[in-house]
């Protein structure tokens, strides 16, 4: 290009191409919008697909392959010893990734949508400047942000490619299989790729500033998963504050203190895990009405607006739970506020899943949540040794939690640990946004023998009758 | 259909004529291998090859000339010339040749050829590379003018233009290059040549405009619907030369009232030979005197001060209320 | 402890309250979610449930007060504690929260029903009766809702009074009533919506401008044979061809003739405010009392446009489905009590407006009618009422004669109405 000021035009333009952006993009096509798409990444996919939830779930069902080759041999399959190519995981992982952003570029090329690969900083509160692609800029009548987030660092620490100290997204690029990985932050990226690299061979410890694992989630939940993994593990350490982390000439070390002693440990990387920060920094924020706030969460109301009428925030730098299907639904409510629609983002629960093995996952009110805020509730717990599918799979320690209402039952929050609990919690979440009653899904049969008549039978012991496990003489736990 | 900008829809033009005319020639400076400054040849030389597709020197006066003679042996050329400030090299070969060809050779030869050229400001661009300067050749007798306000009609007149018998003018608004994307039928699509095109219907006043100039008088009659609860209505000449009279005299007899909009300087200016046009064939039926809102007549300055210089919404509007209140 | 209940914010703007009823009594136990107030908005009329369970303290209002969002209306005795000396004693501390408001509990509804509420603008906890199975509330307990907001919206007069008069009640009258029941059975009817709105705006009209009328009468007889000829036509395209109509197209003439008319006073800036449109309110008598409809624009209106127009804007009035929009901006009202029979009467401006034209009944009289050798002879014509009553501030008589001579010309001979008409 010679010289010129390209600016173009457009209805909406959203900025950043993740599951938040993309979904606001898609659905503001369908609604007739002029929409044109602006990310950093030349496809479309954001973190999640590119360095996020799609390579880690790729990697963590070679893991439950790995594992369950292992546990078939007291079921009288014996393998032999695996052999690891870390080049063709990596080639398979990449295979999976790319068939996805393909489509999700043909799914845009299809709708009329302009995705330009660069990045944008508001000029006002109507353009933007573009850097990096043709255009020069883009003025809009509306804009969604739906930039995400990014791992948080240590203070003063700034991670840097190929350098010993990792984030999530370089840790997944599984360059090499370090002999020690010491992974800061007990939460489920720490734990979801602790669990990869162990399988694959590494030593790995975790230090958890809290005294116990996935602080979100409700303690009953994790104690399987937390057994499964102490001994899987070289060492989990809760209550480990991180003072600092540094690169040695060979390997790494972390500084921490635990039960007011300081301590320091040596490996060969390390990952931090330690939370994420939203990507509102170099935006040129500054130039809107949009407000932030202390932690840089752009503030948003019910609609996603931002206190700048024409401009929306969705997903991860709007705040709330870090997760996809929060940003894609909250994306499509902002399209859909500016294509003229009366909506708003309401769900009532944001289910949420740890691909561990074995995996965790909850949505709704949780008993320590219920506690704290002094709900009424009653939990009933149905353990899964008393499942003859968990039995049959050999995963007898996983756990169906249900939490209700103790007078009529209506079901506020449901939590579940043990394997395939990714797609139990579907059904779970279906029944409280559809306001059910534990009693709707004692009476909704559940197929037998599956997994799935885990909930049926916690929801029975509500009813006080349930068929595996011996009613109890208070028919409610008043959990209180 | 899919949603482009201009520069992919001239580009799809260029394509698709190729592809059913071998005689189509491409030619002009780094349109080869480099696809185009503006990028509107992008992907051909790789399709038609340096045959079809011929990355010229630095030198207007013989892309000009060469395309005169192809045109004269029976080929199809579309020249570009990067910036229509520098087409003047050319302008003697293009008035003392192609524009009467026909004419000298009493109707034996013709010149099938067609100069595409950016034109206009509002990209913020150095000297020579912002003029609006299309009156030149409109007054030269035997050139056809074109000016297209968008994607689709861009690509419907290119087409039209590489067809036509004679030579044709292309000019291109390089703002409105990649300014907005419309839907445009992979299908062939031609408009006439000399046609005008009214693009909104209204009562009370007459709003003509063309090229770049198009978006902002249609953003002027919003305001005044929005504001003063008049309908404009508004008409896109695209064709510069031949003039459609009959479309302007026909709006201008409802109405009453009219206001011309170019960005090139005033005097002597498309504007000035519309105003005479209407007083001939309507000056019975004007309710006021005929406005125009145009560039001034200075060069046209550098970009911190070019927004003041190119007719923008607001003068169009305080320009149509003039002939309202008048 | 004792817990004090607010008037809880209505939304959509609305501040303040009438209580219509109180269906509990002080000492009465409660459980949450019982009705304890009704009460009626500008737009809908509410039932209030309980937040707490208890038993009620105290009531600190009466039926037919008009409370602000806000107000302490009534206080509980919340479950197994003593009345506080004060309302707003403070509860001991306690580590863990307060329990959650029952109110902010999610109402049990499937994410479609929601989405269908929020496009009907239905609040989810305005459905006092949920017929899902388990409470939850279903698509049609919202349809049903929406359409029950939609009827006891109450159609509101036509142009906003200024907000200290719509704010205050209706001043009291200053002597005491007698009690009738001394003299037989009386019965008490409430004084409230359309009713209180029409007497808000009378009493301010009637009291502020100095009315005078003209009375005269117009020979319809030529017209009324054109409005017989054309009125099937009209009819097939859907709309009425009534006096009204021909009469809305006259005085938007006359109101161009003399736009005086067609202004409103303002006496703060002691300017008179002349209006460059043309809205002509029609006086419509529905079965909740009089609206008036505004017809917009009808000088760029034919008289087909209008016939239709009008009649849909009645149709909608007699179904109470008429918007607030419709009701507002009017320069000019007419109002037409020749379908019911009336002959003259004297009307009172539709303030802020100046003058207001009223119609009575066509009959057929005695007229003398000169012919052009000026032999005079009595024959039978059409003969209809009419009135103008004017602002006496702003017009004077002796335009009032003129606007209304141009009225009765056009009226008289539908050639010049059409000739004239503007």
């Amino acid at each position: 290009m010679v010289m010129g000021d390209m600016a173009m035009s457009t209805d909406l333009l959203v900025i950043g191409g993740g599951p938040g952006g993309y979904g606001a993009a898609f659905r503001g096509a369908d609604l007739g919008l002029d929409v044109t798409l602006v990310d950093q990444l030349p496809r479309l996919g954001g973190l999640c697909l590119h360095a996020g939830c799609i390579p880690s779930k790729t990697l963590l069902h070679l893991v439950q392959l790995l594992q369950d080759a292992r546990a078939a041999q007291k079921m009288g399959i014996v393998f032999g010893e695996p052999r690891i190519d870390l080049a063709a995981i990596r080639s398979w992982q990449q295979q999976v990734v790319n068939t996805i952003a393909d489509d999700l570029m043909t799914l845009a090329r299809r709708r009329g949508i302009l995705v330009i690969h660069g990045r944008a900083r508001f000029a006002d509160s109507g353009a933007v400047r573009l850097q990096g692609a043709e255009l020069s800029g883009i003025r809009f009548k509306h804009a969604i942000i739906a930039t995400g987030s990014r791992p948080r660092a240590l203070p003063g620490l700034i991670f840097s490619p190929g350098g010993r100290i990792l984030d999530s997204t370089a840790a997944l690029a599984l360059v090499e299989i370090p002999k020690s990985l010491i992974i800061v932050g007990g939460g489920y990226v720490g734990l979801e790729i602790g669990s990869i690299y162990c399988a694959l061979g590494s030593r790995v410890t975790v230090l958890e500033q809290q005294d116990r694992l996935l602080a979100a989630a409700d303690p009953d939940l994790i104690a399987p998963l937390a057994r499964r993994l102490g001994g899987q593990f070289a060492e989990i350490l809760l209550g480990a504050k991180v003072t600092g982390v540094e690169e040695e000439d060979e390997g790494v070390s972390v500084r921490f203190s635990r039960d007011g002693k300081n301590e320091r440990l040596h490996g060969d990387r390390i990952l931090l895990a330690i939370g994420r920060i939203a990507n509102s920094d170099d935006l040129g924020l500054d130039h809107t009405g949009v407000t932030l706030d202390n932690l840089g969460v752009i503030t948003v109301d019910a609609s996603q607006r931002t206190t700048d009428p024409l401009i929306f925030a969705v997903g991860d730098v709007a705040g709330g739970a870090r997760l996809a299907h929060k940003a894609t639904r909250q994306g499509r409510v902002a399209a859909e506020v500016i294509g003229g629609k009366k909506t708003g983002f309401d769900a009532r629960v944001i289910p949420a899943v740890v691909y561990t093995d074995p995996q965790i996952a909850w949505c709704g009110l949780t008993e320590e949540q219920a506690r704290h805020e002094n709900i009424p509730h009653a939990v009933h717990r149905f353990p899964w040794k008393y499942s003859g599918r968990a039995q049959s799979l050999g995963m007898a320690d996983g756990l169906t939690k249900l939490i209700t209402d103790p007078g009529e039952g209506r079901i506020l929050g449901i939590g579940i640990t043990g394997r395939g609990a990714e797609g139990l919690i579907g059904e779970a979440t279906l029944a409280i946004e559809m306001g059910a009653l534990a009693e709707d899904l004692a009476l909704t049969l559940h197929p037998h023998p599956t997994l799935s008549e885990t909930a049926g039978e916690a929801a029975e012991i509500f009813l006080g009758s349930p068929t595996h496990v011996l009613p109890k003489k208070t028919t409610k736990d008043q959990g209180m | 259909m899919a949603k482009m900008t201009m520069v992919e829809a001239l580009n799809m033009a260029l394509r698709q004529e190729m592809q059913q005319d071998d005689a189509v020639i491409l030619l002009g400076q780094d349109i080869g291998r480099d696809g185009g400054v503006f990028r509107v040849t992008d992907g051909l030389f790789a399709e038609f090859g340096e045959e079809r597709v011929v990355d010229t020197p630095l030198a207007e006066s013989a892309i000009v000339g060469m395309s005169i003679g192809m045109a004269v042996y029976g080929l199809k050329p579309v020249c570009e010339i990067q910036f229509s400030g520098f087409a003047y090299q050319g302008f003697h070969q293009l008035e003392n040749h192609a524009a009467r060809m026909r004419w000298r050779s009493q109707g034996r030869l013709h010149v099938p050829m067609v100069m595409r050229a950016p034109y206009g400001g509002g990209v913020r661009a150095l000297e020579h590379h912002s003029e609006s300067r299309e009156a030149y050749w409109a007054h030269t007798p035997g050139l056809k003018v074109i000016i297209p306000s968008g994607p689709r009609n861009a690509r419907a007149l290119l087409v039209s233009a590489i067809r036509d018998p004679d030579p044709v003018i292309f000019y291109e608004g390089k703002a409105l290059y990649r300014a907005f994307r419309e839907e445009v039928p992979e299908e062939e699509e031609t408009l006439p040549i000399g046609k005008a095109q009214m693009v909104r219907s209204g009562d009370d006043l007459t709003m003509i405009s063309y090229g770049a100039m198009l978006r902002p008088t249609l953003e002027a009659a919003d305001d005044l619907r929005q504001k003063d609860g008049v309908t404009a209505e508004v008409i896109d000449l695209l064709t510069l030369s031949p003039l459609d009279t009959q479309l302007l005299v026909a709006s201008v007899s409802k109405t009453g009232r009219a206001v011309i909009v170019h960005e090139a300087p005033r005097s002597f200016g498309a504007g000035a030979e519309i105003a005479a046009r209407l007083m001939e064939e309507a000056f019975f039926i004007l309710e006021a005197p005929i406005e125009r809102v145009t560039g001034f007549d200075l060069i046209i300055p550098y970009f911190s001060r070019e927004k003041s210089y190119i007719p923008g919404p607001a003068r169009i509007a305080a320009a149509a209320r003039r002939t309202l209140n008048s | 402890m004792t817990r004090s209940f607010r008037l809880p914010d209505l939304g959509e703007g609305v501040h303040e309250a009438e209580i219509l009823a109180i269906p509990v009594i002080p000492g009465q136990t409660i459980r949450e979610g019982d009705i304890i107030l009704e009460i009626e908005t500008d737009k809908t009329a509410v039932e209030i449930p309980s937040p707490f369970a208890g038993t009620v303290a105290d009531i600190l209002v009466e039926v037919g007060a008009r409370s602000m969002v806000g107000d302490v209306l009534m206080t509980f005795r919340t479950n197994g504690e003593q009345i506080s000396a004060s309302p707003d004693a403070s509860s001991p501390p306690e580590k863990v929260q307060p329990p959650r408001d029952y109110r902010q509990r999610p109402v049990p509804a499937s994410p479609s029903t929601r989405r269908l509420a929020r496009e009907l603008g239905v609040d989810l906890r305005a459905v006092v009766k949920p017929t899902g199975a388990g409470g939850v509330v279903t698509k049609e307990d919202v349809e049903a809702q929406a359409r029950r907001q939609e009827q006891t919206a109450p159609p509101l007069p036509a142009p906003p009074f200024p907000p200290v008069a719509r704010a205050q009640p209706l001043a009291p009258v200053p002597t005491d009533l007698p009690d009738f029941t001394r003299w037989g059975p009386v019965e008490r009817l409430p004084f409230r919506s359309i009713r209180r709105a029409t007497a808000a705006q009378m009493t301010a009209s009637w009291s502020q401008i100095p009315h005078v009328h003209c009375q005269d009468s117009v020979d319809i007889t030529m017209l009324e044979a054109f409005r017989q000829k054309h009125k099937g036509e009209i009819a097939a395209c859907g709309g009425r061809l009534t006096m009204t109509v021909f009469a809305m197209k006259a005085v938007t003439t006359a109101l161009k003739t003399y736009p005086r008319f067609n202004a409103s006073l303002d006496l703060a800036a002691q300017e008179i405010i002349v209006k460059n449109f043309f809205h002509i309110g029609i006086a419509v008598d529905s079965e909740s009392g009089l609206v008036v409809p505004v017809i917009r624009d009808v000088d760029r209106k034919s008289i087909k446009d209008l016939a239709v127009e009008v009649d849909g804007a009645i149709a909608r009035v007699r179904a109470g489905k008429q918007s607030r929009e419709e009701l507002q901006g009017g320069t000019f009202t007419i109002t037409n009590a020749g379908a019911l029979g009336g002959s003259h009467f004297s009307a009172i401006i539709n303030y802020p407006e100046v003058a207001i034209l009223g119609l009575g009944q066509g009959r057929m009289q005695p007229a003398v009618v000169t012919d052009d050798r000026g032999r005079h002879e009595i024959i039978p014509r059409l003969l209809m009422p009419i009135m103008l009553c004017f602002d006496h501030r702003v017009v004077d008589g002796g335009d009032a004669i003129r606007f209304l001579r141009l009225v009765i010309d056009a009226l008289e001979d539908p050639d010049e109405l059409l000739i004239t008409m503007i």
